[in-house]
């Protein structure tokens, strides 16, 4: 008969055994929250939505590509908007790296289609969005892009 | 007792909040300086071809991406290239570093490169971001990007305000002046050069006018830096063959003044050298220049 303090070790053992799956489902989530705001993201820049777009970038995000004249502010982004035709499809899994608890680095080559101000963007590049979580919302704080030989 | 807890907490985030702030800062200081030091050491190292140097500065899951390589590159696959891949770097700006979170850090500048990659040449005007990271107390790389940027990423109008010709004089180090040039920057990224010593100075053999390309950019705080490179050819006297000369500027503009300063470093090359190879470039002798700009009378 278990006396009531092994049957709480047990249960104790039962617990210690459960968490690695239990740790592993909370980094799923993290990964997951992290996809999410990048695609809300996206999907706020294909609507044009200026508001979300804030909302979802820090204040001192950069964006790097090879089509801006150089580093751009999210003030910049926003009154480039009517410029800027952006598609892309993303070749693969995005890979969703946690540098620290706070801050992500997701990655992953795109084909490109659109243009900014009449010319064609690159057609095959690598994407990097860094994300941080401020306030318990993860929000990007860089964006580049460099082209890669097709 | 729960209680007291509480209370030492709340006395403790007094004091933080009084007492904290100035340490905060004198602490992040400090951290950058650290992350600065670490990718500093990484580019010595790269530069040094130094492997084992460079595999303890990068994590082992290190991922680089540049416009030259043929793909995302890991630390393996950037050490098995170095031998093809040949330049050298300017920063124009200083790099910017941003604490993501207590054990990551991004760092980013604005670079000039010069040099080629398996014997074609390498997008000069480039953005580079380099994400650190914190492990086992020392920082070290963990993900290098390189994007080639439109047009030197610069802002060409106000880059246009600094065409025109400058008066310089030309110092060498711990020496006086040892001659006079007339710099000319002009449309189309063309530069101009003569010297006074042209004719054949003191340690000199005499030599032609040079001309190249000149590039700006314009700093967060509006401050041009302006890079340029140029070439000449040395003439053959009785003890020199004839070569080629190549001065490589970096200066700054004043905007108020109108005038240039920085410095130019002289390398000298064989005539069948191709002093475009990063790789040639070696015992650079370095001058100091200072120079303002020619108006015209009114």
């Amino acid at each position: 008969m278990l006396t009531r303090a092994a049957f709480l070790s047990l249960m104790l053992v039962a617990v210690a055994w459960s968490l690695p799956p239990k740790a592993h489902a909370t980094d799923a989530d993290t990964i997951a929250a992290i996809n999410a705001s990048s695609n809300a993201l996206d999907e706020a820049f294909a609507r044009r939505d200026v508001e979300t777009i804030r909302r979802l970038m820090t204040k001192d995000h950069v964006t790097v590509t090879p089509y801006y004249d150089g580093p751009q502010s999210v003030d910049d982004q926003i009154a480039l908007l009517p410029e800027l035709e952006y598609g892309q499809t993303i070749v693969g899994e995005p890979s969703v790296v946690l540098l620290a608890p706070d801050v992500a680095l997701r990655t992953f080559i795109a084909d490109l289609k659109g243009s900014f101000k009449g010319k064609p963007l690159p057609s095959r590049a690598f994407v990097n969005e860094t994300l941080v979580k401020r306030d318990g919302k993860w929000i990007e704080r860089l964006f580049q892009i460099t082209t890669l030989k097709p | 007792m729960k209680i007291m807890r509480s209370r030492a907490i709340l006395f403790s985030l007094v004091m933080l909040a009084a007492t904290g702030m100035p340490e905060a800062k004198a602490g992040e200081a400090e951290i950058i300086a650290e992350v600065n030091k670490a990718a500093e050491a990484l580019d010595e190292a790269f530069e040094r071809q130094d492997a084992d140097a460079i595999k303890q500065l990068m994590a082992p899951d290190h991922l680089a991406v540049t416009p030259y390589y043929d793909g995302p590159q890991n630390v393996a696959e950037q050490l098995a290239t170095p031998a093809e891949l040949h330049y050298s770097q300017t920063n124009l700006d200083e790099a910017a570093v941003t604490l993501l979170g207590p054990d990551a850090a991004l760092r980013t500048f604005r670079a000039r490169l010069d040099g080629t990659f398996k014997g074609k040449p390498i997008a000069p005007n480039v953005y580079v971001s380099q994400l650190l990271v914190k492990r086992d107390g020392a920082w070290m790389e963990r993900f290098y990007q390189v994007t080639a940027l439109a047009d030197g990423g610069k802002k060409s109008s106000s880059c246009n305000g600094l065409v025109g010709t400058y008066l310089t004089e030309n110092r060498a180090k711990e020496a006086g002046v040892t001659s006079r040039s007339l710099i000319s920057l002009a449309g189309a990224h063309l530069i101009l050069f003569t010297d006074s010593g042209e004719g054949g100075e003191a340690g000199f053999v005499p030599f032609t006018d040079g001309r190249g390309t000149w590039f700006c950019t314009e700093n967060a705080d509006g401050a041009h830096k302006v890079s340029a490179t140029t070439l000449d050819f040395t003439a053959a006297t009785a003890d020199a063959k004839p070569g080629i000369g190549r001065l490589d500027f970096d200066l700054t503009y004043g905007a108020g003044t109108e005038t240039l300063s920085g410095t130019a470093t002289l390398y000298l090359l064989p005539l069948d050298a191709d002093p475009l190879d990063p790789a040639m470039l070696k015992d650079g002798r370095q001058f100091e220049i200072t120079g303002r700009r020619i108006g015209a009378r009114s």
